[in-house]
């Protein structure tokens, strides 16, 4: 299956018909999608900032990361979801939008980063022995994720 | 001069029209905005997760929200910045979208419910600072942030459509 008969798949699929028949679902979506991404990024920047070591000092990385995760996991599904129904809804507009690539790029790199580095450094006492590296990790975290969201919003002007 | 004339006026400057056509200018601020919203709301809600005992639940309140307190208004004066400079671009556009206008009004009993912790019920968390559970006033402030910072998101993007 080459990528653009994916990109046919989503378009016929009947998820993206759904969105495509009502006037408002697409914009419904989008702010649901919105209001996710703010809890799934603003509970992944609340770690950052620990791990940067700029905020929350007085209590351990593993603590506050655990204190979100199951919101952060939430975050990920509902985004995953909504995100994949505006997608099917204009699949093949979307195969000719450089800012619809250069997103999913970004969020392919954000999402590896956070399964592997920032997953590492958030169990317990990883971030306190590697301290240069968490504050790495908390970096490329917040550049990517910003990346991912800044060309996400200019997929609409392309 | 009624309001109306003066956003008129306010949509004929140079900085108005420089905005709104530029190619590069208006969906740069408008994404700078969009990514606002993790750093000014999406801090407050570990703080409202904190309070309705939802999340965080062993970090005592104080860890939250006197340490988190500096960037999440870091994040709300860059909201501002960046979205004074929007408002400036369609200022009459914005006048006339009633979405635009609950989101000023939630957006504003946001601040001021926020104001309020901040002066009333924090002063009083020495005895429940570690929770778990929290008094029924600081748990009414943490649904209250919840419930008017998702009609300032709902509202904020609806404005491109009403």
């Amino acid at each position: 299956m080459s990528l653009m008969d994916f990109y046919m798949f989503a378009e016929n699929s009947p998820l993206g018909a759904w969105v495509r028949s009502y006037t408002y679902a697409f914009s419904l979506i989008q702010v649901v999608h919105l209001l996710s991404m703010t809890m799934l990024l603003g509970t992944i920047l609340t770690v950052n900032l620990r791990l940067l070591g700029v905020a929350m000092t007085s209590r351990s990385v593993s603590e506050v990361a655990d204190g979100v995760r199951s919101w952060s996991t939430a975050g990920y599904i509902v985004t995953v979801i909504t995100g994949f129904a505006m997608f099917s809804s204009e699949a093949i507009k979307m195969s000719d939008n450089s800012m619809w690539s250069y997103k999913i790029s970004f969020l392919f790199v954000a999402l590896i980063l956070q399964f592997t580095m920032y997953r590492t450094m958030t169990k317990p006492g990883r971030a306190e022995k590697n301290p240069i590296l968490a504050k790495l990790t908390a970096v490329l975290s917040i550049l990517l994720w910003f990346a991912v969201g800044m060309s996400a919003r200019t997929i609409a002007f392309i | 001069m009624s309001v109306l004339m003066m956003m008129e006026w306010l949509q004929e400057t140079s900085i108005s029209i420089g905005i709104r056509e530029s190619i590069f200018w208006f969906p740069f601020l408008i994404a700078l905005h969009v990514m606002g919203t993790v750093t000014g709301i999406g801090l407050i809600l570990a703080l409202d997760l904190r309070l309705l005992n939802w999340g965080m639940k062993n970090t005592p309140l104080s860890a939250i929200f006197l340490q988190l307190r500096p960037w999440a208004i870091g994040g709300f004066v860059y909201q501002l910045i960046t979205g004074v400079f929007l408002f400036w671009s369609e200022p009459v556009r914005c006048f006339e979208s009633w979405s635009f206008w609950i989101k000023m009004i939630a957006m504003c009993l946001a601040f001021g419910n926020a104001i309020l912790f901040d002066k009333m019920i924090y002063p009083t968390s020495a005895s429940w600072d570690t929770g778990p559970n929290m008094p029924f006033r600081a748990k009414f402030a943490g649904a209250a942030s919840l419930v008017l910072w998702t009609i300032v998101i709902f509202t904020g993007r609806w404005t491109a459509y009403s």
